[in-house]
């Protein structure tokens, strides 16, 4: 997780927390209220109105506390993000309790840190039942909220005022009250059927976003292995039609040969003839260029030496720069050493940077700079263009196989690094985007 | 298992605190009085508050039942005391309630004093009642009922009380009659012993 993130999570938790302890401050008008009906109802003997006054006491606690929790949950989350994690529960934790006690101190009250605890460690069990998905937040703020709710009946509940349970001004009130009205049996069965009632709903929903969340998940499983599955056989077909070009390349080889053997069958009957000789010659020229070709294409590490200038010949002649909007400038450095390459290899693997250069600028205005440099121990490729360039984000993909972003094979780049890698060069992309891209190709001599 | 970790030692913490407060304080108190033998107060008498708490509405009632000329004045002030000639205070500190008044603790504190002090110096009695029991023995009422009942004249409390171990010290150093109850409605009986 960035800092960034962490930072929003902290600062976010502790305005939550900020709202949630000044929230029965701004409130004080309608809990004076409060106060008044639950003295109301022992003055009229109302137990009707000490139930209203019981209602509203939860509502003000869950709301105050709902605000504390979230607040405590964000703030955790920026110390540890995994709710499996013990320094995440014991941060959630602490924070409550920290927080509880800083109620206690503005307010000059008395919550239970007891209830605390076992609030926050029943949230934190339930939190473990719920997977990590998008909007996991929401089902989580829910099962908060029901808890809340919950465990707030227990601090009315007069049995457990002994273990420090409702010990605040509110509930030792109200239960104060019930025990002039019922002698506690308004609140001991009220405070325990909602605890119980809300106990289980709280468990039941727990229960169903954990089955939902698994069969989300079970679906996302089955969709990804659809997905590896469709790659494989991609991967296979790709294979397969490899090896047919490799054999239909290698079987090019019977043909030319038998060419060789006739042509120079023919020439050694038509000897007198001088232009028939010049065109013998062309022909033996070219059959012989043709299996050279052939060998490079079959074997990767069959490596001539050629002079820059007729490299880089050869690839411009392979590349159509009618486009007249693009301005295509080579420069070569005068003094550069012949390279030793596999010509029609690494002759593609230029023409692809080039291309992919022309790709991105596509119909707009642009150049493309391709500069040939000796280096002290290589021959430096550079190629750069003002294209809309590569967003940081997608610098790292360029080099998987099948990534593309103007809907190409995506193949193009993985094979330059690999020629590249194969002649023990390296290769190095720079974008600044709308401005420049550059493509460093380095060939050890 | 590891995820279970921070949630077990937070259980553990709770199971630890939660049997240490149902264990401190005194439970039962041997030297009490079911009812005072002789009545010590007279008619008429001045309720009023230590603490603001809700529960005087309940003493006001209680009165009311045993057929008693009283005043439920939870404001009252020390000047007021001059027509009566019995005051039950009752401690129980509400937060709510001491701001309704637009006072703070200490103002009530003193107010409190300043009562004592007058109903000392007229020999007015003081029935301390506190209703609140367990769900009112916070720092801020103790502090109340160690301010008013080494000069009060008879005490009634609940049973079960955390802090039920310094009432009793200060009762029986002060040597002051205590009733402890154990249902709010009980305290009828020693409450209509102080005048009948």
């Amino acid at each position: 997780m960035n800092g960034n993130r962490k930072n929003i999570y902290l600062i976010l938790g502790l305005i939550i927390i900020f709202y949630g302890l000044s929230f029965p401050a701004s409130v004080y008008d309608w809990t004076g209220n409060l106060y008044e009906m639950i003295e109301d109802s022992i003055l009229y003997n109302d137990a009707g109105l000490l139930l209203k006054a019981s209602f509203f006491y939860i509502t003000w606690n869950v709301f105050t506390f709902m605000m504390i929790y979230s607040g405590s949950m964000l703030m955790a989350m920026a110390v540890s993000t995994d709710k499996n994690s013990p320094y995440y529960q014991l941060s959630f934790a602490l924070i409550v309790l920290l927080n509880v006690f800083i109620y206690n101190m503005i307010y000059s009250e008395h919550e239970s840190f007891l209830l605390h605890m076992v609030i926050s460690a029943a949230f934190l069990l339930l939190q473990l039942f719920i997977p990590k998905q998008p909007f996991s937040v929401l089902p989580q703020l829910i099962i908060l909220f029901l808890i809340l709710v919950s465990f707030s009946w227990l601090d009315l509940s007069p049995g457990l005022t002994r273990a420090d349970l409702g010990s605040d001004d509110f509930a030792a009130s109200l239960k104060v009250a019930d025990s002039y009205l019922s002698e506690y049996k308004i609140l001991n069965n009220l405070s325990l059927s909602f605890f119980f009632v809300f106990s289980i709903l709280s468990l039941i929903f727990t229960v169903l976003i954990y089955l939902f969340s698994k069969q989300i998940l079970t679906i996302k499983k089955v969709q990804k292995q659809e997905k590896e599955l469709k790659e494989t056989r991609d991967a296979l077909l790709e294979t397969n039609v490899y090896k047919e070009i490799h054999t239909l390349v290698h079987d090019l080889k019977t043909p030319l040969v038998t060419v060789e053997g006739l042509i120079s069958l023919l020439e050694l009957k038509v000897t007198q003839d001088e232009k028939a000789s010049t065109y013998f010659n062309k022909i033996n020229a070219a059959t012989a260029k043709m299996k050279e070709m052939i060998s490079e294409i079959l074997s990767e590490d069959i490596k001539q030496e050629i002079g820059v200038e007729d490299f880089i010949g050869y690839v411009t002649s392979h590349i159509s720069f009618d486009h007249v909007q693009i301005d295509f400038n080579l420069t070569i450095d005068e003094h550069v050493s012949p390279i030793k390459v596999n010509k029609i290899r690494f002759a593609r693997a230029l023409s692809n940077v080039i291309e992919n250069a022309m790709l991105s600028l596509g119909d707009q205005k642009g150049y493309i700079h391709l500069e040939v440099e000796g280096i002290d121990n290589g021959v430096l490729f550079r190629v750069e263009d003002n294209g809309p360039g590569i967003e940081k984000r997608n610098m790292n993909k360029i080099w998987e196989e099948g990534f593309s972003t103007k809907n190409s094979s995506g193949v193009g780049m993985p094979f330059v690094k690999q020629v590249v890698e194969n002649h023990q060069g390296a290769i190095r992309v720079s974008s600044i985007p709308n401005e420049k891209t550059t493509v460093e190709i380095f060939l050890p001599y | 298992m590891k995820k279970y970790y921070g949630i077990f030692i937070l259980s553990c913490l709770a199971v630890i605190v939660g049997i240490y407060q149902s264990a401190t304080g005194v439970k039962e108190y041997t030297p009490m009085w079911p009812n005072l033998p002789a009545p010590i107060g007279e008619e008429p008498i001045l309720i009023t508050s230590a603490g603001q708490g809700a529960e005087g509405a309940v003493v006001h009632l209680m009165v009311k039942r045993l057929n008693l000329n009283a005043d439920y004045r939870p404001r009252a002030l020390a000047t007021d005391l001059y027509e009566y000639k019995t005051i039950i205070l009752y401690t129980g500190f509400s937060k709510n309630g001491v701001n309704k008044t637009y006072r703070d603790f200490q103002e009530e504190k003193t107010r409190i004093r300043r009562m004592i002090t007058y109903a000392n110096h007229n020999q007015i009695p003081i029935i301390l009642i506190h209703l609140g029991g367990p769900m009112r023995d916070d720092r801020r009422t103790m502090d109340l009922v160690r301010e008013a009942l080494p000069y009060s004249n008879y005490f009634i409390g609940k049973r079960n009380m955390v802090q039920g171990k310094d009432i009793l010290d200060i009762t029986e150093n002060n040597r002051l009659p205590i009733t402890l109850v154990s249902h709010t409605k009980d305290i009828l009986t020693p409450l209509n012993s102080v005048f009948r």
